[in-house]
């Protein structure tokens, strides 16, 4: 049988599961939005690790992670630093969003932000912010769904017509389960693309190289240039790797279809052992990355720009047997749609909560803000399609805007998560978001990363610069509601109120 | 003695002075510049902005030997994944360890004693 009959059959395969599993969800399901938007902030540590790691681990490091290896080198092993970051984050951070999102009743990011800065202006700033940001996100989720079924069909499904069946399939199983299907779907996802990544990278490097060790030797007698900093192309300079750190944990973090993962534990203790052994899996999937990449720039040389994000299918295609080419691509799937349901999901719930139930239809039933939420899923699904087929650039780049924007978030996230000093203004919250976001525009498109650092970085630093200023000379928000969220974080953290 | 005494002689000094004064200790007083300043940024001086907030002790520092220990552990471990440290103490292949260049393993003992230090923190109840 051709191997792309069994890769293309495979993906269907899982793609029709994952239906299952979300009518298997919708039964669970009871009417009502904490459990349509939160599963009811009842997941355990098993659900949650995986479909953490499956959310944050796009098809970004399945596919382009190896084209980076393949294109900069072993500079890229700079991941292990965000994923240690995130890990951080999640404990000290992530851990206090849930005691809020527990204490107060917060659903998205927005909620958290706007109760504590005590205005409406906040509110709508981190919703734009919020969907603006992760739309981009889900166009790269599915061009790599696109890239993903046409390279498995061998061409015979077009990238558009796999994008929008991915796209549909993920949507559909969000409208009929909510987050409990997202999280089931994530479990399969995230043990599948794990285990898929392994095989095909320890199956290629010993058919092409006689074993993983044999690979690396390889690599420094053909390709030495890959194996130093900053690379064959020079990218991995000092700024740019600081820049991607901050950018691709705080970042990717703070969008809201991460943080709104630490409102549904069911308690901290979860938290915190997902903070302590996320990176374990988040790292080393990096390692057959690598491998994946330096071992094709070695045997397949000569891909360019978006073609060396391709490296793994093609090397499976050439050197694999078919059920293992379909059984990863099938993997590679999983990676693109666990994440592309969670920001479907993240944004349709800030789109429900923080902009339909807010300001346009405030007093309506459980039933119809679900039904509302499914609307949107359908609205996403239509831009997300749109957006796709426009066909921008390079994956990685995608997603560091996206991380970009979301980093703008930071100063007033860690003004609320972190009492002591004077706090930041709603004034100085919304100029150093709006002010930050300007700057991101300037130092990402117009003039990329001026002096070698990161856009990113210069945008943090200009946010929190004007945040600190306006804040100094704007009114506060009230010392009881200073009190109400500071003197919950208190007793959460140390266990008693000063 | 002279920089102790040097705000006393210079206004501009002083009112940054007075200002960060308010800011860190969260207190109303502002002093005759701050003032002024608050003016002609066309503030009301008795508004929310120049009162003091509740005072609380910073998150941002440990409180605790094991927060301590395991804060500035994972900052200095950090840094060794970081440039400089990166782009010139670990920028090598040689020696290579079981195999593996040695910035491949250099970088990755860093990351798992970073994840010791969150499993110790976890350990400690932090």
């Amino acid at each position: 049988m051709d191997t792309w009959v069994i890769a293309t059959s495979l993906i269907f395969l899982y793609l029709v599961f994952t239906l299952v599993l979300g009518v298997v969800a919708n039964r669970r399901m009871t009417v009502d939005m904490e459990d349509f938007l939160l599963c009811g902030r009842r997941a355990g540590f098993v659900v949650l690790y995986l479909t953490v790691v499956a959310s944050f681990h796009s098809v970004f490091a399945f596919l382009g992670s190896g084209g980076f290896f393949y294109t900069h080198g072993v500079g890229f092993w700079a991941a292990g630093t965000w994923t240690l970051l995130v890990g951080a984050i999640t404990y000290v951070i992530g851990t206090r969003i849930w005691a809020l999102g527990k204490a107060f009743g917060y659903i998205t990011p927005a909620d958290m932000l706007a109760d504590f800065y005590e205005s409406e202006a906040v509110r709508i700033a981190v919703a734009a912010v919020s969907v603006v940001f992760t739309i981009l996100y889900i166009q790269a989720q599915a061009q790599g769904l696109g890239y993903i079924i046409n390279i498995a069909s061998d061409g015979r499904v077009g990238l558009e017509l796999g994008t929008l069946i991915l796209l549909v399939v993920a949507a559909v199983y969000l409208m009929a389960g909510g987050l409990r299907a997202v999280y089931w779907t994530d479990v399969l996802q995230g043990i599948w693309m794990y285990i898929a990544i392994w095989v095909g990278a320890l199956v290629l490097s010993y058919e092409l190289f006689g074993g993983p060790l044999e690979l690396w030797r390889a690599v420094s007698e053909q390709r030495p240039d890959l194996l130093s900093l900053p690379g064959p192309k020079g990218f991995f300079t000092p700024g740019m790797w600081i820049g991607m750190t901050f950018t691709l944990s705080f970042g990717v973090i703070f969008q809201p279809h991460m943080m709104i993962r630490y409102y549904t534990a069911i308690d901290a203790k979860t938290l915190r052992l997902l903070g302590a052994t996320t990176p374990i899996y988040l790292m080393t999937l990096f390692i057959p990355a690598a491998l994946i990449g330096l071992g094709g720039a070695v045997v397949m040389p000569g891909l360019e720009g978006p073609a060396a994000d391709r490296i793994f299918p093609e090397l499976l295609f050439a050197y694999a047997s078919p059920w293992l080419t379909g059984i990863i691509l099938a993997g590679a799937t999983a990676a693109a749609m666990s994440t592309l349901d969670s920001i479907l999901h993240a944004n349709m719930t800030v789109l429900t909560r923080d902009v339909y139930q807010r300001y346009i239809n405030p007093d309506e039933s459980q039933a119809h803000y679900v039904w509302v939420g499914r609307g949107i899923v359908l609205g996403l699904l239509v831009v997300g399609y749109y957006l796709s087929v426009l066909r921008l650039d390079f994956l990685v780049v995608l997603v560091t805007l996206s991380g970009a924007g979301a980093l703008q978030l930071m100063p007033a996230i860690l003004g609320v998560c972190f009492p002591g000093g004077r706090t930041l203004t709603r004034a100085g919250v919304v100029a150093g978001i709006s002010t930050g976001l300007a700057a991101l525009y300037i130092t990402l498109v117009v003039s990329p990363h001026p002096l070698g650092l990161h856009g990113a970085i210069w945008s943090l630093l200009i946010n929190t610069a004007v945040a600190i200023s306006v804040s100094a000379v704007t009114p506060s928000p009230s010392k009881e509601t200073i009190e109400r969220v500071h003197g919950e974080l208190e007793r959460f953290v140390y266990g008693t109120e000063e | 003695m002279f920089w102790s005494q040097l705000p006393y002689f210079n206004p501009y000094l002083r009112c940054v002075l007075d200002l960060a004064e308010c800011h860190f200790n969260r207190t109303p007083k502002i002093g005759r510049v701050g003032h002024a300043l608050a003016a002609l940024l066309v503030l009301d001086p008795s508004s929310r902005a120049m009162e003091s907030q509740p005072t609380r002790r910073s998150h941002f520092i440990p409180r605790t030997r094991d927060g301590w220990i395991a804060t500035i552990s994972f900052l200095v471990i950090f840094m060794l994944a970081m440039p400089p440290v990166t782009h010139t103490l670990l920028n090598r292949t040689e020696p290579w360890i079981v195999g593996l260049p040695f910035i491949y393993v250099a970088l990755f003992a860093v990351y798992t004693a970073l994840i010791c230090v969150l499993v110790w923190a976890l350990r400690r109840g932090l």
